[in-house]
């Protein structure tokens, strides 16, 4: 077979990622995430306010802009250049038959990032945004040209039976993420995004979710790409029997990562992190890179404001994965395809945002004396 | 066109089209329905653009500005100087929609259907203007029955001898009129029967006391003229405004024309709304960009059977919301277009 071509949109920058051998190691690397910068965010504010419209009239995309100031640590922030990252791995847990769709697909998914045919690829060319699909930890082998193998492990354990991952490949899948982050920074990405392709991981998704928001299985689980009532059933019943059997503690998102989570979350955890490091923003795309920020958020805390959510999937658990990030979804639209393609789409909206703060008239550019609230 | 060949030239979207186009979206390497309410606007725009290729490379927004003579009551929150002062702002290109709309590519006009100013010739202003500012519709009706229908020809004007010429793919609506948010709640609330309570907000930034003047307002109007619901000329002519009246004009005439339209906010909403009451078959050409934060456009979307396709708790109008919006649909049409079939990628379906 003829190799595909390797798309313009497809980020090739070598990979590289920090030896992170046990928990200390990855604390000592989070400690160097940084706060917002407060000054940038009020010069950001300032300028927002002298600006031809009424006070706070553009919303939600007016807070963007403060934090993509504070993220930058400056009030003119560049997010011309963005990549969004595809964690793609298989999960163990398929063999309980949770998914809809055979296991192979992960790897004919992976196959068609590299193509240009899928959601993303779209959605992403639309925004002018590149991707970086990376094997972390696919069963098969995937043979097209444009994926970065970077993988942990051939697909996790079943974790319906027993841990789906060692602690340390969770640290190494980790330290692939943070790593990714820092070798985009250096490629000139100013902005990241999050996708990922993996059957069975609305299910790893699920269970790390459920732990980490205290919540029961039921109100985590919904039809991922598509499942029966009885298939649901058996999908929320595998959660629940996983759960009662590792037992991980809420509070040691790493061990509920190892157990229940997948090398794809993993993965995506360590880009939420690496993004905070490398104080890029990083936008989420649906549940299950939202399950992920959320592994990050436990992992180190600070590393949520450099977190935008873009859109509201109709995963049921989204809602209280979303509440449980502090962070409102910029989009609404029941989709639920994953590969970063909300991602994607809500990219256009911060584009938009930054043009309006930098090219809007000021009140007194337009000598608009009286475009102030009336007492 | 007249108002009454307008109307009757407007025509459903081709319903032959939808089981192609739904067939067509179902077979593209995703699970079923998995794009959510994107796929519902592709199917809708393979319908409106009578083609399973659809695409939105064309695009116009129109912001219609007139004045309101109940602004002297103090529904606002700003003096009803800002209007002209926003028209200058728009022909100047230092407004948020002038941003917008050159960040993703819409042209932009603006059009005048009855400011309380005059302007110089400019080539983005399209004069339309029916009279300067409407009558203070707590006092007297807004406009005169003839006035009403001219402000709707006005739009329909704009439409065909400004924007059809460009061959939108799709066109939107925004507006700029100090006191227009009354007008709108009014109209809601007597095409959706409902108090004026249920369809005031805060508009550009009332407080408490604002608030509870301006919904007073609503209700005295409502009260004094008793607006027929089914009756689209009555409505306008007696708690209307003139740039509403143009963006349904507008509206019709981009329907008849068979281009969708999308809504803005609540004030262009409301235009819809009554557009719909003059002919039902025009909201089948609309998709709704953004929720507003006022109360009274759930309410209109409702009627209208329509859900915005963004959220983001802006309330600037001047058609931001349905700039930001249009991108979201050039998304929708580039998945049928774009996108692998499972046929054409050699994935397995759904087993």
């Amino acid at each position: 077979m003829r190799p595909a071509p390797i798309l313009p949109e497809l980020s090739l920058e070598p990979a590289g990622e920090p030896r992170l051998p046990d928990r200390a190691a990855l604390a000592a690397r989070l400690a160097g995430i940084r706060p917002l910068d407060p000054a940038a965010m009020a010069e950001a504010r300032r300028r927002l306010d002298q600006l031809t419209k009424p006070l706070g009239s553009l919303g939600r995309l007016e807070e963007a802009v403060v934090r993509l100031a504070g993220i930058a640590g400056s009030a003119d922030p560049d997010i011309a250049d963005k990549c969004i990252v595809i964690m793609c791995a298989d999960n163990g847990v398929v063999e309980e038959g949770v998914s809809s769709c055979p296991p192979s697909v992960t790897a004919a998914v992976a196959g068609n990032f590299t193509r240009g045919l899928t959601g993303v690829n779209v959605f992403g060319r639309l925004a002018g945004s590149r991707l970086r699909v990376i094997d972390i930890g696919i069963r098969t082998e995937p043979p097209e040209p444009g994926i970065h193998r970077q993988r942990v492990r051939s697909g996790t354990a079943n974790l319906a039976r027993e841990s789906a991952m060692t602690e340390s490949e969770a640290l190494r899948a980790l330290a692939i993420g943070i790593g990714t982050a820092s070798c985009l920074k250096q490629a000139g990405c100013r902005m990241m995004g999050t996708g990922e392709m993996g059957i069975g991981n609305t299910t790893t998704s699920a269970a790390v979710a459920a732990v980490l928001c205290g919540q029961p299985a039921e109100r985590m689980v919904g039809r991922g790409a598509g499942l029966s009532d009885a298939a649901l059933e058996r999908k929320t019943g595998v959660i629940r029997s996983a759960i009662e059997l590792h037992r991980p503690d809420p509070a040691d998102p790493l061990a509920v990562l190892a157990r229940l989570g997948g090398l794809d979350i993993a993965g995506l955890a360590g880009c939420f992190l690496g993004a905070a490091l490398e104080r890029l923003p990083i936008v989420i795309d649906g549940f299950i890179a939202a399950a992920a920020a959320l592994v990050a958020l436990r992992l180190a805390p600070a590393c949520g404001d450099f977190m935008f959510a873009s859109h509201g999937s109709a995963e049921p658990g989204a809602r209280l994965v979303h509440d449980a990030l502090g962070h409102r979804p910029l989009l609404d639209l029941d989709m639920r395809l994953g590969e970063g393609s909300g991602a994607a789409l809500a990219f256009p909206l911060f584009d938009a945002a930054l043009a309006a703060y930098r090219q809007m008239g000021s009140f007194d550019d337009a000598r608009i004396e009286a475009y102030r609230p009336q007492s | 066109m007249p108002l009454e060949q307008t109307i009757a030239s407007v025509r459903l979207p081709d319903p032959g089209l939808r089981e192609a186009a739904r067939h067509k979206m179902d077979f593209k390497t995703k699970p079923l329905g998995s794009l959510g309410r994107l796929e519902d606007a592709a199917v809708r725009l393979c319908q409106m653009q009578n083609s399973l290729e659809p695409a939105l490379a064309r695009r116009s927004l129109v912001v219609f500005a007139g004045d309101h003579g109940v602004a002297a009551a103090g529904v606002s929150a700003f003096p009803a100087e800002v209007t002209p002062q926003m028209v200058h702002n728009f022909l100047a290109g230092g407004a948020a929609i002038n941003v917008l709309c050159r960040q993703q590519g819409i042209s932009l006009r603006v059009a005048d259907l009855g400011v309380n100013a005059d302007f110089a010739p400019h080539p983005q202003l399209i004069d339309a203007k029916v009279r300067r500012g409407t009558r203070n519709f707590l006092v007297e009706p807004a406009l005169t029955r003839e006035e009403t229908r001219q402000a709707l020809e006005m739009g329909i004007m704009v439409f065909e001898r400004h924007i059809a010429a460009g061959h939108p793919d799709i066109v939107a609506m925004g507006e700029m009129g100090i006191g227009n948010s009354s007008s709108a709640a009014a109209l809601i609330a007597a095409v959706c029967g409902r108090t004026a309570a249920e369809v005031t907000g805060r508009g550009t930034g009332l407080d408490d006391a604002g608030l509870a003047r301006k919904q007073a307002a609503v209700a005295r109007a409502l009260d004094l003229h008793r607006p027929d619901p089914a009756n689209g000329l009555d409505l306008l002519s007696k708690v209307g405004g003139l740039e509403i009246a143009g963006m349904a004009g507008f509206a019709l005439a981009a329907a008849a024309a068979g281009v969708p339209v999308v809504l803005d906010g609540l004030i262009s909403t409301a235009a819809g709304l009554v557009a719909a009451v003059l002919c039902p078959a025009v909201s089948h050409w609309f998709f709704s960009g953004h929720r507003s934060v006022e109360i009274g456009q759930a309410i209109a979307l409702e009627r209208l059977g329509l859900v915005p396709l963004i959220d983001l708790d802006l309330r600037l109008g001047e058609g931001t919301g349905a700039a930001l919006a249009i991108n979201i649909l050039d998304a929708a049409c580039r998945i049928m277009v774009e996108m692998a079939s499972f046929e054409s990628a050699g994935v397995s379906g759904k087993s």
